[in-house]
């Protein structure tokens, strides 16, 4: 029977197959789980936070290279002379090395790495690098057609032209002006024999490659330097983990172990660091999540231990609805604020009041008192972030020092929003009437703008002027820089400062200035500005800055509202978490993330 | 044939152009890219963006910049690509993100287009056979559903209950006596109505379908299987046995013995092979492995379906192989399913393994073990594949449906009836093929529009596909990104479209393209 032989066959190999695998031995074919790794100062083995983005350049000096994603990273993987904290104020990092002024004028200063400070390749950090950071900070080498060989995020050839004195550890330097923002201008960067070796691959020792960059930056040396120039300039560049571990030496706590693009990048602890803080999980994954809603479920499922966001009504029920989770609602660097033009002939320009200026300025103080900055706060703000307060002053942020001084200067506009049109209408009244409607813009399509535009409108009306909606998409009138006019009476919108740099005010304080879309022109603001850019010594800076702020408030410049709102939300997990509007945000104290216990 | 190839290639480019220079001028009037750092105060923030304007050719006007651009683009036709920078992006090369993005936009569609189709159309038909049942009713209800529902809704909520609650019910998942009853009635009804047919059939399909999915339930309360799921020796022959049957339906049919013979012995081939199958696995590492396997156990079918298949040798010779290659399959994934313990030990989830974000966990890949690699995609593509099929398949149900029953109204259907065929190979052989022609070229149209259509489902997965591209673009107002983001979507589309028109022509011999 054919049938029957193939059944049995088919059963026969079948039973052959089953004996078979009855006699083998299993144990060495299980997988078993692999031992976890422990060390004794490390607390934890991961800690994975979200942000918007990660990096794709390691040399945030470049102009390339100079974003927020790329500074983060930079940030875990690079120590420096001093850092911000949530203060904000800046802190002087003497672990890894020292500053000082050896000569006041002309200003000349020695910056000292300490010894044993070495990169992840073992190399020491010494002056070399901070020659190659100098060469390219100050622009120091230009191409042929006169551009920067070292493409420098912000090259300033004015600032120091002559060659700095390098002595081992050591750097010292002299500007060619007394420069104000010295101590924020300067770090160390990338390294510089690895910026040499990778130009010049022949150089197999780092500090055969060092020497070599000093000759050459001695000596001037174009045709040499261009080379490393270009290096430094795109080389960085690199979306997944760099072939060449030269790319990603790193000075700080962490080394970059593994980057995979539109992903995450993954750094692990410096073996070698020993100068400052020391981070409490061996390992620190940024993650990319562009949405809010996504980084907070992530942190609810467990993947996310720490992540920010800009807070809507919709964001921050959701975090507080988290139940292993702990949030803080606080600030960010951008700040809203209504500017007025005084050149456009609108009802804040002198002319049309007959050229008088102090009756101008009663009608710009009284709109400015009309905006009921409290009710923005309360109906806005506050239920984004209940810790909101009314900022009340251009340059200071608010807990920065100098705020408090600079807010007294505004002490008309410190009361409550009834008693604020009570004075804009006495103001109105002592003038004899607005001449001209306010056209007001904002961003259209700004939903919170908007809102806040229909508050204003009602509190201005009320007191006697009449604001018209000049909403539009784009930000045309800020193209137009003196003698052009800004066509708007009003606008509102955010600056962003990023950094405690005191330097940079000048760009729409003065007229012709490239932010100056007001039309603002004030003698005395603009010596004391003059004088800002030479003052060195701390107190000089926050005495003239304060005459500065003095002016503005007189001139009723303009009127600052509030914070914009941040949240950061993270695992019950991890503890020690903590805000900053500066940049690098709540990374700025990495070393404090503690894992809790349980 | 090849002329009108040409031809259509020809008028795609005029197309792509003209669509190409629209695209161009209306992203770049929509705003100003460098908004946002206008209004920074940062001292050196006017050397960024000189440097910027200068980088995006900012000076130029729109009109004008189209042609840089252009002249850039038409660059990819010699190989020498230069879609500009992105701003968006901090200024990457567009080529290189396009390149990233297209791998993970593809990653993310495969399953779903092929689960879609799968099930969209075995439900789709199955309805067209049960018109008018309460099956019929009920399917149509939810494709209609499922169908008009927001997808970032149903990703959101998907989020919250497939992966977290989920995660956290996996801590402890233990069914109670009234889940566990609920959901057995439920399934009950289910089955019920997709069998159909008479009182005394109904009552019986219900209990039988009812213990047998709360027996299930229990199994898996003591087992705690949903804790450390496992396929098992036992659960390979199962599941053979099972694939036997469907593809025994859908090729030779219940009667020829030797096909069922033939073919359900796979299911104790498969069984035998568990354990050769651990060695394969351990000297074969990597994809060799797994290939391997699926070869072996495709072999093993065809080669006893020729030996003993008798006058129906080639076709039960096919039907044999393909359950053999879906055998080994299965071994593939027992194997796979053994690394679920050392898996969940490295993931940072508390409990349960379901992922919201991303494509791959940072701690798994340093691992670099197939196995584990394999079912962190798994866990990673789960949601955001179920998202994207909710959708599909609603839709693919209502075009499968309608189709097969145009076909079974056709006059040779009746014929193939009067002939004497079974009902069975009526369906199968006449009815299913020439239903699947329409559908056949809607498919081809369909991925072409999921390379760009996972916008929604790619930022709420936080996937970094061409979506998220996209969407970064236009939110930064980077003509640049959204300007290779539509070249490549443009070309998918035109490419589509001509591969349905080819695909219609050689499936159907009554159409011819000139």
């Amino acid at each position: 029977m054919k049938k029957f032989r193939g059944i049995s066959l088919v059963a026969g190999v079948g039973i052959l197959a089953l004996t078979l695998s009855g006699c083998a031995p299993t144990e060495d074919l299980t997988p078993t789980a692999s031992p976890t790794e422990s060390t004794a100062e490390v607390t934890a083995p991961l800690i994975t936070v979200g942000w918007n983005d990660i990096i794709d350049d390691f040399n945030t000096s470049s102009a390339a290279g100079n974003n927020v994603a790329n500074s983060l990273t930079s940030y875990l993987t690079s120590s420096g002379f001093n850092y911000y904290d949530n203060a904000p104020s800046l802190v002087k990092n003497t672990d890894f090395g020292s500053y000082e002024i050896v000569v006041a004028d002309p200003l000349t200063v020695k910056y000292t790495i300490n010894d044993g400070v070495v990169w992840s390749d073992g190399t020491p950090i010494d002056g070399a690098d901070m020659a190659m950071a100098w060469a390219a900070t100050f622009g120091y080498f230009k191409n042929a057609d006169e551009s920067y060989m070292f493409a420098h995020a912000a090259p300033k050839d004015n600032l120091a032209s002559k060659l700095p004195t390098v002595d081992g550890n050591s750097i010292t330097f002299e500007y060619d002006v007394q420069y104000v923002d010295w101590e924020t201008q300067f770090g160390v960067g990338v390294a510089t024999h690895g910026a040499v070796q990778m130009a010049y691959p022949d150089i197999a020792d780092a500090a055969a490659a060092k020497a070599a960059f000093l000759d050459a930056l001695a000596s001037g040396d174009s045709e040499w330097m261009s080379k490393v120039a270009e290096v430094w300039n795109t080389g960085y560049s690199s979306t997944n983990t760099p072939s060449n571990p030269l790319v990603y030496l790193s000075s700080g706590p962490y080394v970059l172990e593994e980057l995979v693009e539109e992903s995450y990048a993954t750094h692990v602890l410096n073996p070698l660091y020993t100068w400052g803080p020391k981070p409490k999980y061996e390992r620190i994954t940024i993650r990319q999540i562009a949405d809010s809603t996504a980084a907070i479920q992530a942190v609810d499922n467990g993947e996310v231990q720490i992540a920010s966001g800009q807070p809507t009504a919709d964001v921050l029920a959701l975090v507080q609805g988290l139940a292993n989770a702990e949030y803080e609602s606080g600030e960010e660097a951008a700040y809203e604020h209504v500017d007025l033009t005084v050149n456009n002939g609108g009802p804040f320009d002198p002319a049309s009041y007959g050229g008088d200026a102090e009756k101008a300025r009663k009608i710009r103080q009284a709109f400015l008192l009309s905006i009921p900055r409290g009710e923005i706060i309360d109906k806005l703000i506050k239920p984004l972030n209940p810790n909101a307060r009314v900022r009340t002053a251009v340059q200071f942020i608010p807990g920065a020092n100098g705020y408090d001084q600079a807010e007294a200067f505004y002490a008309d506009y410190l009361g409550t929003d009834e008693e604020n049109r009570e004075k804009a209408k006495a103001l109105i009244a002592e003038v004899g009437g607005v001449n001209g409607d306010v056209g007001f813009w904002y961003p259209e399509g700004n939903v919170r703008r908007g809102q806040e535009f229909e508050l204003i409108k009602l509190s201005a009306d009320s007191v006697g002027f009449n604001v018209v909606d000049e909403s539009e998409p784009d930000w045309a009138f800020t193209e137009k820089v003196y003698p052009e006019l800004n066509p708007h009476d009003a606008v509102i919108f955010a600056w962003a400062a990023t950094s405690l740099a005191v330097s940079g005010d000048d760009q729409y304080l003065t007229l012709g200035g490239p932010s100056n879309w007001t039309g603002y022109d004030n003698a005395n603001v603009a010596a004391l500005l003059e004088e800002l850019q030479t003052a060195v010594e701390v107190e000089d800076q926050l005495r003239i800055r304060l005459a500065i702020e003095a002016e503005l408030a007189k001139d009723a410049y303009n009127i600052t509202i509030f914070q914009f709102p941040g949240l950061t939300w993270w695992d019950k997990s991890v503890s020690g978490v903590s805000s900053n509007l500066l940049v690098p945000y709540f990374y700025w104290n990495f070393w404090d993330w503690t894992p809790t216990a349980g | 044939m090849l002329s009108f190839i040409l031809r259509r290639l020809a008028a795609t480019l005029v197309v792509l152009l003209v669509a190409s220079f629209i695209v161009y001028q209306l992203t770049a009037i929509s705003g100003d890219p460098l908004a946002e750092l206008r209004a920074s105060r940062d001292p050196d923030i006017q050397s960024k963006l000189a440097y910027l304007s200068d980088v995006l050719d900012l000076d130029t006007p729109p009109l004008l910049r189209y042609f840089l651009w252009l002249g850039g683009a038409a660059g990819c036709l010699v190989g020498q690509c230069d879609l500009g920078v992105s701003i968006a992006k901090g200024q990457g090369e567009v080529t290189e993100l396009l390149a990233g993005a297209m791998m993970s936009t593809l990653q993310l569609i495969t399953l779903a287009t092929i689960l879609s189709i799968l099930v969209g159309v075995a439900v789709g038909m199955t309805t067209a056979l049960r018109q008018y049942s309460g099956y019929d009713y009920t399917v149509t209800f939810f494709a209609f559903i499922f169908y008009s529902l927001p997808i970032f809704w149903v990703a959101v909520l998907l989020k919250e209950y497939g992966a977290i609650r989920f995660n956290r019910f996996l801590a402890d998942p233990t069914f109670t006596p009234v889940t566990l009853t609920l959901v057995a009635l439920f399934l009950a009804l289910v089955v019920t109505g997709i069998v159909g047919g008479g009182l005394k059939t109904r009552v019986r399909s219900f209990v039988v379908s009812g213990v047998l999915s709360g027996a299930i339930m229990t199994w898996l309360n003591v087992t705690q299987w949903l804790k450390t799921p496992s396929i098992g020796l036992v659960g390979v022959v199962l599941l053979t046995l099972v694939v036997s049957g469907i593809i025994l339906l859908l090729t030779t049919g219940f009667g020829q013995k030797r096909a069922v013979i033939i073919i359900s012995a796979m299911g104790l081939i498969a069984g035998a092979m568990w354990l050769p199958g651990q060695y394969l696995f351990f000297y074969l590492t990597g994809f060799t492995g797994i290939i391997a396997m699926i070869a072996i156990m495709a072999i093993i079918g065809i080669t006893l379906g020729l030996l003993f298949g008798g006058d129906a040798k080639r076709e039960i010779a096919r039907a044999a192989g393909i359950v053999g290659a879906i055998s080994g399959l299965i071994l593939v994934i027992d194997e796979a399913m053994q690394y679920w313990s050392q898996y969940l030990g490295l993931i940072s989830i508390k409990s349960g393994f379901v992922s919201t974000i991303g494509a791959v966990t940072p701690t798994i890949k340093r691992q670099d073990n197939l196995w584990l690699t394999l079912l962190d995609n798994y866990a990673h593509l789960i949601l955001p594949t179920a998202a994207l099929m909710i959708v599909s398949v609603a839709g693919y149900t209502r075009y499968a449906r309608a189709s097969l029953l145009e076909v079974m109204n056709q006059d040779y259907i009746r014929t193939a009836r009067a002939k004497g065929l079974s009902e069975r190979v009526v369906v199968v052989r006449h009815a299913f093929r020439n239903a699947m022609i329409p559908i056949a070229t809607i498919i081809a149209f369909d991925i072409s529009g999921l390379i760009g259509g996972a916008i929604i489902t790619e930022r709420v997965f936080a996937w970094e596909g061409m979506g998220a591209l996209f969407s970064a673009g236009l939110g930064h107002v980077d003509v640049n990104l959204v300007m290779g983001f539509f070249l490549i979507t443009g070309l998918f589309a035109v490419v589509g479209n001509l591969v349905a028109d080819l695909l219609y022509s050689s499936l159907d011999p009554r159409i011819r393209v000139s």
